[in-house]
């Protein structure tokens, strides 16, 4: 297999391209990727490194075209803790938890289904040495329109430190 | 050391690139890439599309700057195995098991560094196929160790458990 069968698809033929990069110079609420047309592209791939510095619970939501209306997404989640591993569904838009005072990655796919209403499925993982944490999420939006904007809320004030980046990428 | 210094400013308008690609010529215990600077690249992404070569379970492991002491480092998995479904937190540097002879290996490994400057890794993987095929997520960090990383090496516990024709990918990472 080559390395272009590995990053292209069928629709394309084409590469990942950075669509816009964000490298916080400070403290930061929330940051929204504009532009966009899932439509149109049929995927992103969006990259985080997040750093807390909040000292609290951080949990990134993701948001469509500015809608925060929390009933109208769901996610499925399950995570490893050490030997605990659990599972939750939760009306909301959330894409990852950290702890406060730690790093987070996360790796999304960003498609649409057949039925038209995005999907975003999620590796987040957390922590180092014993708090290391892996985790799986799917999140769904209910609404069919085209999603122009992507907005990730920390819901902490200055919740992503500076340093924070934030990468999303589409085939061209 | 501040959280901007030690993340690195990465070039928006570049991806991913290949740095190296290494297909075995004759089956081995482990591959390593030499041509390595975490510091000045930011990130890379290592893929790993290799066979099996050992009747039983294949413990594989990943290892920076030549340090193959398990302790030195953590790792927290998630796995699925039919409708069993486990997770542990190890100080080692297990990142995924084969069951099987031949069993595919495939692995994405995404690494950089956390602000505590210490190597970090996520995985993503399988093991087996068809009917045996089972799911390993998971996390891994460099404990206590905040040097540059100058070379990155997949080993297998068991000698020439990479079947040759094994590829690994490197690329570096544009975030």
């Amino acid at each position: 297999m080559s390395i272009r069968s590995f990053i292209s698809n069928q629709k394309s033929n084409g590469v990942l391209t950075v669509v816009d990069h964000q490298q916080l110079s400070s403290n930061t609420t929330s940051i929204t990727f504009r532009g966009l047309n899932l439509n149109e592209h049929g995927f992103y791939l969006l990259y985080v490194h997040g750093v807390n510095t909040s000292g609290g619970n951080l949990i990134t939501k993701m948001r469509f075209n500015g809608d925060s209306t929390d009933s109208r997404y769901y996610r499925q989640r399950i995570t490893a803790d050490g030997t605990t591993v659990a599972g939750a569904r939760t009306n909301d838009a959330g894409i990852s938890s950290v702890d406060g005072n730690e790093n987070i990655f996360i790796t999304s796919f960003i498609f649409k289904t057949s039925s038209n209403t995005p999907i975003v499925i999620t590796f987040p993982t957390r922590g180092d040495n014993l708090d290391l944490l892996v985790s799986e999420y799917v999140l769904t939006y209910n609404q069919t329109t085209n999603i122009t904007s992507i907005e990730l809320n920390s819901g902490i004030a200055g919740g992503y430190a500076a340093g924070s980046r934030f990468v999303i990428m589409r085939l061209v | 050391m501040s959280i901007l210094s030690n993340m690195v400013k990465r070039d928006p308008a570049i991806a991913w690139s290949v740095v190296e690609e290494k297909i075995l010529s004759a089956n081995a215990t482990s591959v390593q890439f030499s041509n390595v600077n975490l510091e000045r690249d930011g990130s890379y992404i290592l893929l790993v599309n290799a066979i099996n070569n050992f009747n039983g379970t294949l413990g594989v492991s990943l290892e920076v700057n030549g340090d193959t002491t398990s302790g030195n480092y953590y790792t927290q998995n998630l796995t699925a195995n039919s409708s069993t479904v486990s997770s542990a937190r190890t100080n080692d540097h297990t990142i995924t098991q084969a069951l099987a002879l031949d069993d595919p290996i495939c692995i994405f490994i995404h690494i950089s560094k956390l602000t505590s400057n210490y190597a970090h890794a996520y995985c993503r993987s399988n093991s087996g196929s068809g009917s045996s095929i089972k799911i390993w997520a998971g996390a891994w960090v460099h404990s206590g160790n905040t040097t540059n990383v100058t070379s990155i090496e997949i080993v297998g516990n068991q000698a020439n458990c990479f079947k040759a024709g094994s590829k690994f990918t490197l690329l570096k990472g544009g975030f």
